[in-house]
C-alpha cells in the first residue's frame, strides 16, 4: 500500500501553554475526501490552523507528513507551493490589495517555488474568467480588494475561487460551511467537486453534516477533545447529525 | 550653540550677499537686509515653538551651513528625465539654474518658465510685480490671522535665496505637459546649504501641473526650499514635491499656496530623504468656492526623521479641502503628522477631511500623529482621522498561506497601504513616476525590516 497523500501522526499542539491538540492520528490518501467533524472546543480549528503554518501554536510532539515531506518544518509559504491550500474560516480583509492582482501573484510566486514559468496577464484573466463563470462569481470579484466589504458569504466564495485557481494538492477547509445560506453552500459544494479528480485529497472540516450533503466524504473522522475518537465512512456523519456530539463530549 | 549657528548664518549672509541674484537692485538689497533682521529676530528654529515641537530642529543647528559653493566639488551625476512623457524641465544643481542640463522645451503664448535668477536679472520689475509686496516676501504671508511669527527659515530663505523656478501663467492658458523641476544637490563634504525658492502664479482659469524633485545631497548638505502659489479665480494646479533618492542631512520644504475663488490646488508630498525632512504645506482658501487637497507619504528607515505639518485655512465660505497621508516608518526612523484645519468666520458651507494612518515595520520606529480643528463658524463639515499600528500579522499569513514570500507579503501590504495616496494624482505620467519612486523606497524600508 502507498504512502498516503497527508499523514498526521499522534499530533500534540499547544496554545499559551495549554494543549488543545491530543495525540492525533490520521491519514488521507491521495483522491480521498476526509471530513473532520466535531463539536466546538474540540481542536478543529487548531488542527487547520497548524496544518496551515500559522504562529502561537506550539507542536510539542508527532509529525505531520505530506508527499513524504516533513510539513510542519514548512514555512507557510512553502507548503503553498508544495499544493496545500487552506480555505480559512475568516479569511482577512486586505483593502487596497485587487482580487486579481493577489490570486496571480499568488499563483505567480507559486509557480516560480517550483520552478514553472510565470502565467502572463492574458492568459490569467481568462482562466479566472472560466472558474469564476462555473463558480457563478460575478467577474466583479476580480477588480474588488481582497474580502474588503465582502459579506460572509462572498468570503467563502473567493476561497474556493482562490482554491480553484491555484489547483492545490492538498485542500483543506475550515468550516467553510459555517453562516453560508444555501445557494452559496450549493456552489461552495460545487467547487469542492469539482476538485475530486482522484488525485487530490480534500480535508472537510465542519461542525455540521449540511456541506456532506452535497461533498460525500470518504471517511469521517469524529474530533473530541483533541483526538480522534471515532472513524467511519458517510453512514457515521448522519448518525452524528441524528444524535449529535454528546456521546463524544467530556461529562 | 544658538549663538553659534547664528553667527555662521551672519557671517554666510555677509560673505555672499553681495553675489546673490538681484544684488544691486535696491529693492531686492532691502528685502534681503530685512528677512535677515527678521531671522535674526526669530532665532533659528526651537521645539518651543509649538509648530516645530516634532522639527528637526537638532539636525538643523548641529552643523552651521553655509550657502553652497555653486558646483561644488563634488557634483552628483544630473539624472535622466523623471517623467517619461513630454515636459517642460528646469534642473537647478547646487542651488544655480542650469542651463544645460535643462530642456524647458515649447511653452504656450501667455506661459513663462524661467529661473528666479535670470527673472531679477533680465526682467527685475516682473519679479517685484509676483513678490507683491516686497516687504511681504512669503514669510508675512503664511497665515492669514494669527500665529505666523516665527517663520525664520522662511526669512533666512528669502535673505539668501540663490536661485529656484519661476512660472507665470496668463489668464486662461493652460499647459499640456507637465513641468519638471529637478533640485540637484551634490556631494558636499563641508556643511552646504542651499536656499531655494519656486515661484507659481496661474492667472484667472489657467492650467499647470508642476513636479518639484529633490536629488543627491550628503550628510552635510541642507536643503531649504520655499515655493510660494498664488492661483488666480478658477485656476487649477497639480503640484508634487518629491525626493528621489535624497540623502541630505536635513531638508526643509514649504508650500504655500493662496487659492483665490474657484481655484483647486491639487498637492501631493513623497517625503523619503534618507536624513530629515521637515515638509509644510500651508493653503489659504480666500476665495469662495476654493479646493484644496494635501495628500503626502513619509516614507523613512534607518535613523530617518521626517516632521509633516499641514495647515489648512478656510477664509472663504463653500471651500472643500483633502488631505490623506500615510507614513511608513522602519528601523529607528521618526514620523510627526501635525494637520490643522481651520475654518474661520464666515467660511460657512466647508467641508474639510484630514485621514492620517502610520505603519510602524519595526519595534524601534515611532509615529505620532496630531490632527487639529478650529472651527469658527457654523454649518460646516468637518472630519479627521489618525491611527498608527503594525503591519496586520493575519494579512502577512494569509498572504504567506497562498504562496508569497513573506518579503513579498510585507511589501504587498506596504503598496496596499499607501497606493490610494498616490492613486490620487491626475497627471498619468507624473502618478507613474511617483508610483515608481514610492515603490522603491518601500522595497528599501521592506528589506531593511525582514
Amino acid at each position: 500500500m502507498s504512502e498516503p497523500l497527508l499523514r498526521i501522526r499522534n499530533l500534540r499542539a499547544s496554545v499559551d501553554g495549554q494543549e488543545v491538540l491530543k495525540g492525533i492520528d490520521l491519514a488521507v490518501a491521495a483522491g480521498e475526501v476526509a471530513a473532520i467533524m466535531g463539536p466546538n472546543g474540540s481542536g478543529k480549528s487548531t488542527l487547520s490552523n497548524v496544518l496551515a503554518g500559522r504562529d502561537g501554536y506550539e507542536v510539542t510532539d508527532g509529525e505531520v507528513r505530506y508527499d513524504g515531506r516533513d510539513l510542519l518544518d514548512m514555512e507557510p509559504e512553502e507548503r503553498a507551493a508544495a499544493g496545500v491550500f487552506m480555505a480559512f474560516q475568516y479569511p482577512v480583509e486586505i483593502p487596497g490589495v485587487v482580487n486579481a492582482t493577489f490570486t496571480r501573484t499568488a499563483l505567480n510566486a507559486q509557480r516560480q517555488a517550483r520552478g514553472e514559468s510565470p502565467i502572463d496577464a492574458i492568459d490569467f484573466l481568462k482562466r479566472a474568467r472560466e472558474t469564476l463563470g462555473r463558480l457563478e462569481m460575478d467577474e466583479a470579484f476580480l477588480r474588488r480588494d481582497v474580502n474588503a466589504g465582502f459579506s460572509g458569504g462572498e468570503k467563502k466564495r473567493n476561497e474556493i475561487f482562490q482554491m480553484a485557481m491555484l489547483e492545490p494538492r492538498l485542500a483543506i477547509l475550515d468550516e467553510t460551511d459555517s453562516g453560508l445560506d444555501i445557494d452559496a453552500l450549493r456552489i461552495v459544494a460545487m467547487g469542492v467537486n469539482a476538485m475530486r479528480d482522484g488525485r487530490r485529497a480534500l480535508v472537510v472540516i465542519t461542525h455540521y453534516q449540511r456541506l456532506l450533503e452535497y461533498v460525500v466524504p470518504d471517511s469521517v473522522h469524529v474530533l473530541a477533545d483533541g483526538r480522534i475518537a471515532r472513524s467511519g465512512d458517510r453512514e457515521l456523519a448522519l448518525e452524528l447529525e441524528r444524535a449529535g456530539y454528546a456521546a463524544f463530549q467530556p461529562a | 550653540m544658538t549663538e553659534n549657528w547664528l553667527a555662521g548664518q551672519r557671517a554666510a549672509f555677509a560673505a555672499c550677499r553681495g553675489a546673490l541674484p538681484g544684488a544691486g537692485t535696491p529693492w531686492v538689497d532691502a528685502l534681503r537686509a530685512q528677512a535677515f533682521r527678521q531671522f535674526e529676530e526669530d532665532g533659528p528654529p526651537s521645539p518651543k515653538v509649538e509648530e516645530w515641537r516634532s522639527g528637526p530642529t537638532a539636525a538643523l543647528t548641529r552643523q552651521v551651513f553655509a550657502p553652497a559653493v555653486p558646483a561644488g566639488p563634488h557634483p552628483a551625476p544630473v539624472p535622466a528625465p523623471y517623467l517619461a512623457g513630454p515636459r517642460h524641465r528646469l534642473v537647478f544643481v547646487d542651488g544655480r539654474y542650469s542651463a544645460e542640463h535643462s530642456d524647458p522645451g515649447e511653452l504656450p503664448a501667455g506661459a513663462r518658465l524661467t529661473s528666479l535668477g535670470a527673472l531679477l536679472a533680465e526682467d527685475p520689475s516682473a519679479a517685484r510685480e509676483l513678490v507683491g509686496d516686497p516687504e511681504a516676501f512669503a514669510e508675512e504671508r503664511l497665515s492669514l490671522v494669527t500665529d505666523r511669527r516665527p517663520q525664520a527659515l522662511v526669512a533666512l530663505n528669502t535673505a539668501l535665496v540663490s536661485d529656484g523656478a519661476v512660472l507665470i501663467v496668463d489668464n486662461g492658458v493652460a499647459l499640456a505637459h507637465p513641468v519638471e523641476v529637478v533640485y540637484l544637490a551634490g556631494a558636499a563634504t563641508v556643511p552646504s546649504a542651499h536656499h531655494l525658492r519656486t515661484l507659481i502664479a496661474l492667472g484667472a482659469g489657467a492650467r499647470a501641473s508642476m513636479v518639484e524633485v529633490h536629488a543627491g545631497g550628503s550628510g552635510s548638505v541642507w536643503t531649504n526650499h520655499v515655493t510660494e502659489i498664488a492661483l488666480d479665480a478658477s485656476a487649477r494646479l497639480e503640484h508634487v514635491r518629491a525626493d528621489a533618492g535624497t540623502r541630505s542631512a536635513v531638508r526643509v520644504d514649504v508650500a504655500h499656496a493662496r487659492l483665490q475663488a474657484g481655484t483647486a490646488y491639487a498637492g501631493f508630498v513623497m517625503a523619503g530623504n534618507t536624513g530629515a525632512v521637515r515638509t509644510e504645506t500651508r493653503l489659504v482658501l480666500e476665495g469662495a468656492g476654493a479646493d484644496g487637497e494635501i495628500n503626502g507619504l513619509c516614507l523613512a528607515g534607518g535613523s530617518g526623521h521626517i516632521d509633516a505639518l499641514t495647515r489648512l485655512d478656510h477664509c472663504a465660505r463653500e471651500g472643500t479641502s483633502r488631505q490623506l497621508w500615510r507614513g511608513v516608518f522602519g528601523d529607528q526612523a521618526r514620523g510627526a503628522f501635525q494637520g490643522r484645519i481651520r475654518v474661520l468666520a464666515g467660511a460657512s458651507g466647508t467641508n474639510a477631511a484630514l485621514d492620517n494612518r502610520n505603519l510602524l515595520l519595526g519595534t524601534g520606529a515611532r509615529a505620532e500623529s496630531k490632527p487639529e480643528l478650529e472651527i469658527l463658524t457654523d454649518d460646516v463639515a468637518c472630519s479627521h482621522a489618525s491611527a498608527t499600528g503594525q503591519l496586520d500579522e493575519d494579512a502577512l499569513f494569509y498572504l504567506r498561506s497562498r504562496g508569497l514570500s513573506e518579503q513579498t507579503a510585507r511589501a504587498v501590504l506596504m503598496a496596499a497601504f499607501t497606493g490610494s495616496v498616490a492613486d490620487r494624482i491626475a497627471d498619468g505620467d507624473v502618478r507613474a513616476f511617483v508610483r515608481h519612486l514610492v515603490d522603491d523606497r518601500l522595497n528599501a524600508l521592506g528589506s531593511a525590516a525582514s
